[in-house]
């Protein structure tokens, strides 16, 4: 069952501190965090989280399209050691996007 | 001495008259329309050209009908082949993306410090994927965001890029200041 909308998205206050805090001072600084149940909010839009996942912290780029997903979903705590690819596959990369009008300074 | 780029790998054969099924490992299938030739790289690392005659996508992987090859027998002969593309047929990609294999061997720049070289792309952690970046013993995973990006040349294989404070030193332990943070005080 969903979480009720009268909560709003669950954050832990510790980490929402800490990105509302870095906001006000406009500083960019990586954030370790332990908080994989977390929601990604708005104001985190631009920020790097570091991500524990269980053995080490995987930073995590926030974007607009990861808002409203929980932090942990993109730090894996499995890893899938597959058939390797020995030959270089034309497969492609892109940087992810500035923050357009996100994570504005308050 | 010409590069080459595997675009499928040879799974199976499908069919009576010589089709295969290939593991597409191209992000551009829609190209195989354009391509009429295309490169078999065997185990042993003989290559030959083939002519396409046909294509169409099959359950997750795509058929291919080369010229030559007419009987289930002929085509087993190319199970396991790689096939590939001259490095110079490659698609054409939009500005401000770029191949993976051109980043892997890149050395990244912080501010003009040299961290390390570019081993492989990590595409785990949401839009940005991660560079796991090799510094002798050391693995450092750095978020590959245009925030972040100043310079990114393959031909001289650099990236230049300015790192926000902290991201090199994921590991280390925690401040003081870090614990009271954590206990919320």
């Amino acid at each position: 069952m969903a979480r009720s909308t009268k909560k709003g998205p669950f954050i832990d206050a510790h980490l929402m501190t800490r990105i509302e805090d870095m906001n006000r001072r406009n500083d960019k600084k990586v954030v370790r965090t332990w908080s994989r149940r977390s929601t990604v909010h708005p104001d985190m839009v631009g920020h790097t989280i570091a991500v524990h996942n269980g053995k080490k912290f995987i930073p995590v780029y926030v974007t607009e399209n990861m808002v409203g997903h929980k932090l942990g979903e993109f730090s894996m705590t499995r890893q899938f050691k597959g058939h390797s690819v020995k030959a270089a596959a034309e497969a492609t990369a892109k940087p992810a996007a500035a923050p357009a009008a996100a994570a504005p300074a308050k | 001495m010409t590069e080459y780029v595997t675009i499928a790998r040879v799974a199976r054969t499908q069919g009576r008259r010589g089709e295969v099924a290939a593991d597409i490992l191209t992000d551009f299938p829609e190209k195989f329309a354009e391509r009429k030739r295309l490169f078999a790289q065997a185990k042993s690392g003989e290559r030959r050209e083939l002519q396409v005659e046909d294509h169409w996508p099959h359950k997750g992987r795509m058929v291919l009908k080369f010229a030559g090859f007419d009987s289930i027998g002929e085509a087993e002969a190319l199970i396991g082949c790689e096939l590939q593309l001259p490095i110079a047929e490659r698609a054409s990609l939009e500005a401000g993306a770029y191949f993976v294999s051109d980043l892997v061997g890149c050395r990244l720049c912080d501010g003009g410090k040299e961290i390390g070289m570019i081993e492989s792309l990590d595409f785990s952690s949401g839009d940005a994927p991660n560079l796991k970046v090799k510094s002798g013993e050391k693995e450092y995973l750095i978020p590959f965001a245009e925030q972040y990006l100043r310079n990114v040349d393959t031909s001289s294989k650099r990236i230049e890029m300015e790192l926000p404070s902290g991201l090199l030193d994921l590991d280390a332990p925690l401040t003081e200041s870090e614990k009271k943070k954590q206990r919320g005080e």
